[in-house]
């Protein structure tokens, strides 16, 4: 059994008619790591936030189902309840995650003291540990630092060891090297890897950077407007990628252009398959909306072509 | 004969090649980033000498005048001179002296209110912002009960319906400016609750209240310490405004206000000094709050 798993994520922003997540669903499994690749706008931001119950002010989720080791957290109104043991999230931009007026031991610490009911003093001591385990050295000195006196990778690792000290069931990690130059993009990901193994968490790993994917994940979920396209093991994603999207972003790492891309845009199709009025290989029945099947174990897509070899 | 041109000194035959040179300012120190920071705003270093002197003048001045209160029948009126630098008032005492002391009280009972104002006006304007809601909607109406009126004249109502007693003064004019800071703040806190950092804090599992307190409020509290030094300012001038009405602070109390509306009955007679140096003080002390707020203001905004 998959110790995460969301099904029929609906989420929609108040008044529109048009949703931003539809039948969104995916699962993680312990000590997996989950991609969720799309463009910007595809919703893979979204279907984070609805599963932490974070979503913002106006936007709700109006179905789906939020699963964690078999327990449904999901409530009416889009409400997660959700230990802070359970799931943790590290952030797109670490310096903007951390409350520029406290030291950032303290943050740390008031995370454990609140989840691990152990005093001030003791919490600052794990604090200080955790620092130092995410490769900073001088974690004394640096725990008594505000965020702006760090650096970007610096502050990306406190909200690593903030995420992990609570020793999470899930980790979700919405593109958490973004922001950070490329040099310390490869040792954020080495951690993350390394720390995911120490505690046996399952990771979702949000990014539009297929290098990372290859680099970081064992399966991916393809979203494209706000629909997961297709989800499959990471090296069936690098032999037989079978989604008319999932190839074109293949094919726009490799390429300079993609010529056959017809917007470059994002503007999704609003009825159907959302990605029909761009698609090479889009007949008549793509104006109907098409559901995840499985073609083979582990592999499942939503496209009505009859997909062959990649054209 | 042709005559060669000589190539001009100021322009090397290789000029284009030459990269201009870039100006990168040095990384300053703290007192270097005020010194410049006062170059540039010359009116913040005006209000900031004139503050110094007036908050050296509330601090030590009383020691070295005299008894603000002491009459003196046989010197009634009598003009500027060495010995009484401002003159004298109708019962003789030495209106130097007085504004002397009313600088003290003055400028402690601003400061006092301002601190008031901040801190209730920005606690619940983190409330009515981080929570919003229907707690918001009830307190932004208040305010805006609150704003109709002019702030002088609202305080006046209250301190009128109070006793008149320099507590009640605080708590009237205080409660003029608090809609000012709910205000503030609040917009300051519905940007702040959105910051990443507030996610964080509550995914680490902090209850909504410490959220809003201990991570949203701090953040959020600029707009309200940069404006406290306004309001400061504001706050002597309504304070002296309501002594000058007779309400609130009362004679012989030692205060601007006071002294400017006992004496300005004189002006009519001659005696221009009892209220003209205890109104320019007040005029030189608001300015002074004014300036650096000002500048303060729109460095910060």
């Amino acid at each position: 059994m998959s110790l995460f798993r969301a099904t029929g994520l609906n989420v929609e922003v108040t008044g529109s008619p048009y949703p931003i997540l539809r039948e969104v669903e995916f699962s993680v499994d312990p000590g997996e790591i989950l991609a969720l690749v799309g463009e910007s706008g595809s919703g893979k931001t979204m279907a984070a936030l609805a599963v932490m119950g974070l979503l913002p002010f106006g936007v709700d989720m109006t179905a789906g189902e939020v699963q964690l080791e078999g327990k449904n957290l999901a409530r009416p109104h889009g409400v997660v309840e959700r230990e802070a043991s359970q799931i943790s999230m590290i952030f797109q931009q670490p310096v903007g995650a951390l409350n520029p007026t406290m030291r950032v031991g303290s943050q740390v610490a008031r995370a454990i003291q609140i989840n691990q009911q152990v005093d001030r003093s003791s919490a600052l001591q794990t604090a200080i540990e955790m620092i130092g385990h995410v490769g900073i050295a001088g974690p004394e000195r640096v725990a008594r630092s505000y965020p702006h006196q760090l650096s970007g990778g610096m502050c990306q690792r406190i909200m690593i060891a903030m995420a992990i000290s609570c020793k999470p069931r899930l980790l979700i990690a919405d593109e958490p090297t973004t922001a950070l130059d490329v040099t310390v993009q490869a040792q954020i990901f080495e951690l993350i890897k390394a720390l995911v193994e120490e505690i046996g968490c399952g990771v979702i790993f949000i990014t539009h950077d297929l290098g990372a994917v290859v680099e970081m994940a064992d399966r991916v979920a393809v979203m494209y407007g706000g629909q997961v396209m297709e989800e499959l093991p990471v090296v069936e994603l690098l032999n037989h990628p079978t989604h008319p999207y999932t190839r074109y972003l293949l094919e726009s790492v490799v390429q300079e252009v993609d010529h056959r891309i017809r917007d470059v845009g994002v503007d999704f199709a609003l009825t159907g398959c959302r990605f029909g009025h761009r698609c090479l290989l889009a007949h008549d029945s793509c104006n109907e909306y098409p559901t995840l099947r499985e073609i083979s174990p582990g592999h499942r897509l939503s496209c009505f072509a009859e997909i062959t070899e990649a054209p | 004969m042709t005559q060669t041109p000589e190539p001009s000194p100021k322009k090397p035959a290789d000029s284009q090649f030459v990269i201009q040179r870039v100006y990168v300012p040095e990384e300053q120190s703290l007192p270097g980033r005020w010194l410049s920071f006062m170059r540039s705003n010359p009116l913040f270093t005006v209000g900031l000498i004139l503050l110094t002197m007036f908050v050296g003048l509330a601090a030590i001045g009383p020691f070295f005048v005299g008894d603000p209160l002491r009459t003196n029948i046989t010197e009634m009126f009598s003009p500027p001179s060495a010995e009484h630098w401002f003159g004298t008032d109708e019962y003789g005492r030495d209106v130097f002296s007085r504004a002397v002391n009313a600088a003290r009280l003055d400028l402690s009972i601003g400061l006092i209110i301002a601190l008031v104002a901040m801190v209730i006006g920005s606690t619940v304007g983190v409330v009515s912002g981080y929570f919003g809601g229907r707690v918001d909607e009830i307190i932004m109406r208040l305010t805006d009960i609150l704003l109709a009126f002019p702030g002088f004249v609202l305080a006046l109502i209250i301190v009128a319906a109070l006793d008149e007693s320099l507590l009640n003064v605080v708590i009237a004019v205080a409660a003029a400016y608090v809609p000012y800071f709910i205000r503030l703040t609040r917009a300051q806190a519905l940007i702040e609750r959105e910051q990443e950092y507030a996610d964080a804090a509550r995914l680490a599992g902090n209850t909504p209240l410490r959220v809003a307190f201990r991570h949203v409020m701090p953040n959020s509290l600029r707009p309200a310490l940069v404006s406290a030094t306004l309001v400061t300012g504001w706050a002597v001038l309504t304070v002296a405004g309501l002594a000058f009405l007779s309400v609130g602070i009362q004679p012989p109390q030692a205060e601007w206000g006071v002294m400017v509306g006992e004496g300005a009955g004189d002006i009519i007679t001659g005696e221009w000094w009892t209220s003209l140096f205890p109104g320019g003080m007040i005029v030189l002390a608001v300015m002074a709050f004014h300036f650096i707020g000002d500048d303060l203001t729109e460095a910060t905004a």
